[in-house]
């Protein structure tokens, strides 16, 4: 990072001056009163109070990133040195950058909400959170320049990557993770194709089914389902649900089918059946109708449930730490886990936090790449298409 | 190409709803046939088991020589024309056209080619490329359409096409629909519930009522000839006017009083109504009367003394004399349609009585009127909504129009 400060500090001292922690306070609470004031409404000021939470679990994250660079004595002596060098009183240039940055969000949210003529409630938040976070990434930058803590970050995280195994655990992860959202994808619309499209006796009886076993929490069968697949197995295909990643991909599918059926069903039904007819009498056949019509159509729906399953299984935690033992299966959210546990007393909290890190990027570059999608996909049946 | 033959055809919903009942057609080769009805009369029921969309309770349908009671819809050769055109929105027009042709495997510059020529015939050609997203309703009308020539299948098949589109475009893809179908001449089975589509379109006109065929025939002979009340009012705009009455005799000749039948009674006494003969019935209202011409009285002879139902169309209603009866009505709205105008009347019985009459100038609202009644095209029916037309009993051809 090359950034000269002697520019900033020719900034002159009156602005520094207002420029602290709590004028940054200041600043986005005027950016919230403004907002309120453009429009009265109980809506805006829940939205308002719901981006401030964005804003706290992002500082929280920047909090997990910054700790991930420095080292451990650092953070052992002082946890929140971290924070503090980052909010640096005396350093005018980190100030001023600080000030910029956090003016520039609460400006940022302004701007937004009067620019978008009619935002919806998820574009609001979206709004106010990429705002948030792009000027806290910004400033984290600028300030970065003096903050010699950040120094250790490759150090940190390649023995993360490397002696924590984090790396092996991403394969292991990006697999099962990978393999279950599509065969959940794959079974879950052909399912609800037939629970919705098709005319069979028994047919809603058992969509209600499927709803109602929405309601039994998971933890409660992991105990009775570790029991039953304890010793089953297939000699001549050498397979177990035990330390299988393939046995855990069918588990994890087999449970998010229910909700996965559910979210989709409501968006086949809002597929016209005329297609199908119409498809019919093209020629084409049960599987053809689905795979040639109504498939390509559930697309963005199917997406929307790929991205819900995805980011659930991604960091599952229960049913892969009693069904994986072998450390060389483990998935990164258990492998964190062990982390934690391995160096209860050699307290290598900057790698734990670098392992966090890994664990968390693949989430949110998802939500941030396709967040549009999975607002869209939400809406989606609640309208005629 | 192919006739196709419905015998017997029942269907029976879960819940023991009768939605079409033991139906007999004989659809022709090249016939163009429209099912008319109001909703719920089992015409889109009878369309959709032709399709092989709806499961036949009982009967038979044939098309061609083939009974295809059990024959999934993509083997029975038919298209079909859906109300919300039904295109696969993922595809392009071209795409949508030939996806029924890839399905059957047809060589790929056969489906070029077919897809080419039904794009020319319905001037879509530019519209190749585009989703259905992109079109206008008429577009997409002539697309789905296009998709069902390309196929070139034995049997066209249309549920209501037209009904999506706004009046003029109707109108002028009625026209476009009748020209395709003259040039193509394939049998063709469209369901409408507009009676003046059904009567431009079709050879033949099938009018339905709860599941029952009231009148097959050509569309002329419907309106002309409706066999019951319940045909006559549906084709026909305006509706018929329908009046209920009574046949009686006085002075020896048959003629029709219109009123209410509560208010019957038997002629006792010579002084009671001196025309009437003792022992006949008769009505003390203050209806109209008018004479049954010659042609109808050897069929309604029996029905002297009886509950009849006297039709006319407000076409046969008129200002002027042409030699008919006349009876007395108040004039209550007048609605000029250019050439012709509704005049909207009211007799002492009958608060709602329509004739369509050429455009006048100088008529008071509010006034008495003498309307003249065509003696040649009345009809008279059974009591009742689907009253036999007591009028076509006689062998006797009615007055040509």
């Amino acid at each position: 990072m090359h950034w000269d400060p002697n520019i900033l500090a020719t900034v002159p001292e009156k602005i520094i001056r207002i420029a602290n922690p709590f004028t940054f306070i200041a600043w986005f609470t005027i950016g919230v009163v403004i907002l309120v004031a453009w429009d009265r409404t109980r809506l805006k000021i829940l939205y308002a109070v719901k981006s401030l939470w964005v804003g706290f679990s992002i500082l929280a994250m920047l909090w997990v990133i910054i700790s991930s660079m420095g080292t451990s004595k650092d953070f052992v002596q002082v946890p929140e040195k971290a924070l503090m060098q980052f909010f640096d009183y005396h350093n005018p240039a980190t100030m001023t950058a600080m000030a910029v940055c956090l003016a520039c969000c609460g400006g940022i949210v302004a701007l937004a909400v009067m620019l978008a003529r009619r935002p919806t409630g998820g574009e609001y938040s979206f709004y106010a959170g990429q705002g948030l976070l792009g000027a806290l990434g910004l400033g984290a930058l600028l300030a970065g320049a003096h903050f010699n803590g950040f120094d250790h970050w490759r150090e940190n995280y390649i023995r993360a990557w490397t002696i924590a195994r984090m790396g092996d655990y991403m394969i292991n992860s990006v697999l099962i993770s990978v393999g279950s959202v599509g065969l959940i994808t794959l079974l879950s619309a052909m399912a609800t194709y037939a629970l919705t499209k098709l005319e069979f006796p028994g047919r809603d009886s058992m969509l209600y089914l499927f709803v109602a076993s929405l309601a039994i929490p998971t933890q409660l069968i992991l105990v009775p389902l570790f029991l039953m697949m304890r010793n089953w197995h297939v000699a001549a295909l050498n397979f177990s649900f035990m330390d299988s990643r393939f046995g855990l991909i069918i588990i994890y599918a087999a449970l998010s089918l229910p909700f996965t059926i559910f979210l989709l069903s409501g968006f086949f039904r809002s597929l016209p059946s005329e297609l199908g007819e119409a498809a019919a009498i093209d020629g084409c056949g049960e599987f053809t109708t689905f795979s040639r019509i109504y498939f390509p159509l559930a697309a963005p729906g199917l997406t929307t449930a790929a991205i819900f399953n995805f980011i659930g299984i991604w960091n599952e935690y229960n049913f892969a730490l009693v069904f994986i033992t072998n450390p060389d299966l483990k998935t990164l959210p258990v492998g964190l886990y062990y982390l934690v546990v391995t160096q209860q007393y050699a307290a290598e909290w900057p790698a734990l936090f670098a392992g966090i890190v890994i664990l968390f990027v693949p989430t949110f570059l998802i939500f941030l790449i396709l967040q549009r999608q999975i607002i869209a996909g939400l809406t989606l049946g609640s309208v005629k298409g | 190409m192919a006739q196709v033959l419905l015998e017997k055809i029942t269907k029976i919903y879960p819940g023991g709803v009768k939605a079409v009942d033991a139906i007999d057609l004989h659809i022709a080769d090249k016939e163009f046939i429209v099912l008319v009805g109001p909703s719920g009369c089992g015409k889109s029921t009878t369309l959709r088991m032709v399709a092989g969309l709806e499961e036949i309770t009982d009967g038979t349908i044939r098309i061609g020589d083939r009974v295809v009671n059990s024959v999934p819809p993509k083997d029975r050769n038919i298209a079909m024309v859906f109300q919300n055109y039904a295109l696969y929105p993922h595809m392009t027009v071209y795409k949508n056209m030939a996806f029924g042709l890839k399905l059957r495997k047809v060589p790929k510059n056969v489906i070029d080619q077919r897809v080419m020529e039904a794009a020319k015939i319905l001037a879509i050609e530019h519209l190749l490329d585009r989703k259905p997203k992109a079109l206008s309703g008429g577009q997409r009308q002539r697309v789905a359409v296009g998709r069902a020539i390309v196929r070139e299948p034995a049997a066209f098949l249309f549920d209501e096409p037209l009904s999506n589109l706004d009046a003029k475009l109707r109108v002028t893809t009625r026209a476009e629909l009748k020209r395709l179908h003259h040039r193509l001449k394939t049998t063709t089975i469209y369901v409408t519930h507009d009676q003046e589509e059904a009567m431009t379109l079709g050879d033949r006109i099938v009018i339905m009522k709860d599941g029952i065929i009231q009148q097959a025939d050509t569309p002329l002979v419907t309106y002309q000839k409706p066999v019951n009340r319940f045909v006559a009012g549906f084709i026909g705009m305006p509706p018929m006017n329908f009046f209920d009455g009574l046949l009686k005799m006085v002075n020896g000749a048959m003629v029709f009083e219109e009123g209410k039948l509560e208010d019957a009674k038997v002629v006792t006494k010579r002084a009671d109504e001196p025309q009437v003969a003792i022992g006949q019935v008769t009505l003390p209202g203050n209806g109209f009367t008018i004479p049954v011409p010659e042609q109808l009285r050897a069929c309604l002879g029996a029905k002297v003394g009886k509950h009849v139902v006297l039709g006319i169309r407000p076409e046969h209603l008129s200002l002027t004399d042409h030699g008919g009866e006349s009876i007395n009505v108040k004039l209550n709205v007048v609605e000029p349609l250019g050439n012709d105008m509704d005049l909207y009347l009211e007799t002492v019985l009958h608060p709602h009585v329509v004739a369509r009459v050429e455009a006048h100038a100088g008529l008071e609202v509010s006034s008495q009127v003498k309307m003249f009644v065509d003696l040649k095209k009345i009809h008279f029916f059974e009591p009742g909504e689907t009253g036999v037309n007591l009028s076509l009993v006689s062998e006797k051809p009615h007055a040509a129009a």
